[in-house]
């Protein structure tokens, strides 16, 4: 029997609403629709998003909550550059020091910060239902500062004024994000299921076959990947 | 006629201590500060209390290591920037801060460096500076050789150094005389009797550690100037064999007499009375919360009182408000946006 999974979230849900445009098994809902708005006010989920979630039968659930903080903090480069370490003996070349060490556990909780909303929609949203729900890693940040330039879109004017972020940054930011929200699907009783292997590229970044025509997005073919993560 | 006769008021206990509504223990002052005059503290938490005081104040507060502006400002106190000029914690003694300049210059590099700790490691000489410690040895390094800058710069470009004496009581290694703040094994690290030992500073210690810090001060730094306070805040244990309230009195007394002798032996250098504001009959202990060693807000609106009339150069422009630093969240808070709009447009994009 065909599992059917409905699939909630925000704009990275777009890759896969298009991957699964023929694949009827598949349901999706989008939460920034002007009609769920707001989706959380006073700690409680909208009733609209609770109704259309409800309105068909499912098998199992699949959330994208958020997911580009990390390009709020490092997509572009900071007035003052700076970098942290994740592991022993990372970085400590003359180049790496003159950027503004920061404390991991400060960018950690930077990021958390942002993902409280993230958080209190998760654990009201695993209250609905028993059924299997998944929340899904963000795609990882493109590497390409052509392509950056070129999709960047309302990013654009902040990067030619103040650079790129280096690929190194960017995804550690990326890697401590999906740690964060690893730590709170298995806090919520919630599964995380990690970016399709497929899309990654060696260095861990988004592979170029998964590239949308902007700077922080994945495309279908990244979405049709998940969709069989979930099938 | 008498040498009494003609003295001023502050002579006179009378007068000076029983007569006021509030105690001005001050007589007079070596210098004074301008508002843009850039001021630094370091020492025993006391002066935790009068480095908040000092931007309300209308002086210039001066930090040298403060948090990058992606990190959000509660989390930048509970990691302990901004408390002093640089992120060196308490330092409770004269030979602390002597060794700090040592080893922010590299002239001293201890033996016990770093202490493995629950989760992270710890800085024996700043053991309370980060909750949950270094999350690796890299990022300990860094951290502190980047702390280490901060220092640096600090001594070579501040003006003023306020520095508040606070214990003679301390832990050192046996193997090189390293200072640490707190007893091993209370913040981090372990004790060890073969490895640490206790040492009780004399006077004669004080007094040559602060001549040789304003010393080294001043190859960095020909014209700054200090400001020394002792402590009020009691010992909260001893590790001596006298009762807590001897030690104290006796730490204290020791303190006193340092900064008694170090200020009146060198130029631009004052001792300031906040340990008699808070500790003089004229306070009746008002000062002191429950615990009697806490001091109240009260008592240190009153030493900051009387530090601005002395102190303060011109107090109108003392007194003008500081100008903001630059905002520490619109950067982030603007990429916040362009990122609401941009996943909007995506998800529009249907």
């Amino acid at each position: 029997m065909t599992r059917r999974v409905v699939v909630l979230g925000h704009s990275h849900m777009m890759a896969i609403a298009h991957a699964a445009l023929e694949q009827p098994e598949f349901r999706t809902i989008q939460l920034l629709d002007p009609a769920f708005d707001p989706v959380l006010a006073e700690g409680q989920i909208n009733q609209a998003v609770i109704d259309a979630f409800l309105a068909e039968p499912f098998d199992a659930v699949a959330l994208t909550l958020g997911g580009n903080e990390h390009v709020v903090l490092g997509l572009v480069e900071h007035p003052q550059p700076f970098d942290f370490t994740f592991v022993d003996g990372e970085d400590l070349g003359d180049a790496a020091s003159a950027r503004e060490r920061v404390p991991v556990e400060l960018v950690r909780r930077a990021i958390g910060r942002m993902l409280i909303y993230s958080r209190q929609f998760l654990e009201k949203f695993r209250a609905l239902t028993d059924a299997p729900m998944y929340l899904l890693e963000p795609p990882p940040p493109i590497r390409s500062d052509k392509h950056l330039l070129e999709y960047g879109g309302v990013f654009i004017k902040e990067m030619e004024a103040r650079g790129i972020a280096p690929p190194r940054l960017r995804h550690k930011l990326w890697t401590l994000q999906t740690d964060i929200y690893a730590d709170m699907a298995a806090a919520i009783g919630v599964t995380y299921l990690r970016a399709p292997p497929e899309a990654i590229d060696p260095d861990g970044m988004l592979a170029e076959r998964a590239w949308n025509l902007d700077a922080t997005h994945a495309n279908p073919w990244y979405g049709s990947l998940v969709l069989e993560q979930l099938r | 006629m008498n040498p009494y006769r003609s003295l001023p008021d502050h002579a006179f206990w009378r007068r000076a201590v029983a007569g006021p509504d509030e105690v001005d223990p001050v007589a007079s002052v070596p210098f004074t500060i301008a508002a843009a005059d850039k001021v630094a503290t370091a020492g025993s938490c006391f002066a935790q209390h009068i480095a908040r005081h000092l931007s309300k104040a209308g002086f210039s507060y001066y930090v040298t290591e403060r948090a990058h502006p992606l990190v959000a400002a509660e989390d930048a106190a509970e990691f302990n920037y901004g408390t002093y000029t640089a992120r060196y914690g308490n330092l409770y003694t004269a030979r602390q801060l002597l060794q700090l300049f040592d080893r922010a210059y590299g002239h001293f590099r201890p033996l016990e460096d770093v202490w493995g700790g629950e989760g992270g490691l710890i800085d024996p000489f700043r053991p309370q500076i980060q909750p949950g410690g270094f999350a690796t040895r890299t990022e300990y390094d860094l951290d502190r050789r980047a702390h280490f800058a901060s220092v640096r710069r600090a001594f070579e470009s501040l003006d003023v150094l306020v520095f508040t004496l606070g214990l003679t009581e301390s832990w050192l290694s046996r193997e090189d005389g390293a200072v640490f703040p707190v007893c091993p094994g209370v913040s981090g690290g372990d004790f060890d009797p073969a490895r640490h030992v206790f040492h009780n500073f004399t006077v004669d210690e004080v007094v040559a550690d602060l001549t040789a810090f304003i010393a080294r001060l001043r190859t960095v730094n020909p014209t700054a100037r200090m400001i020394l306070t002792v402590s009020p805040v009691p010992l909260v244990a001893t590790a001596g064999d006298d009762h807590v309230l001897s030690a104290t009195t006796y730490s204290k007394a020791v303190l006193r007499v340092a900064a008694e002798t170090v200020s009146r032996s060198h130029r631009d250098v004052a001792y300031f009375p906040s340990y008699e504001i808070i500790t003089g009959p004229a306070a009746r202990g008002r000062y002191y919360a429950e615990d009697l060693r806490s001091v109240l807000e009260e008592g240190v609106s009153h030493v900051m009182r009387v530090f601005m009339r002395h102190y303060a150069k011109d107090h109108e422009a003392a007194a003008a408000p500081v100008p903001a630093p630059p905002d520490r969240v619109d950067t982030i808070g603007r990429m916040r946006e362009l990122v609401k709009v941009a996943c909007e447009e995506e998800a529009l994009d249907s």
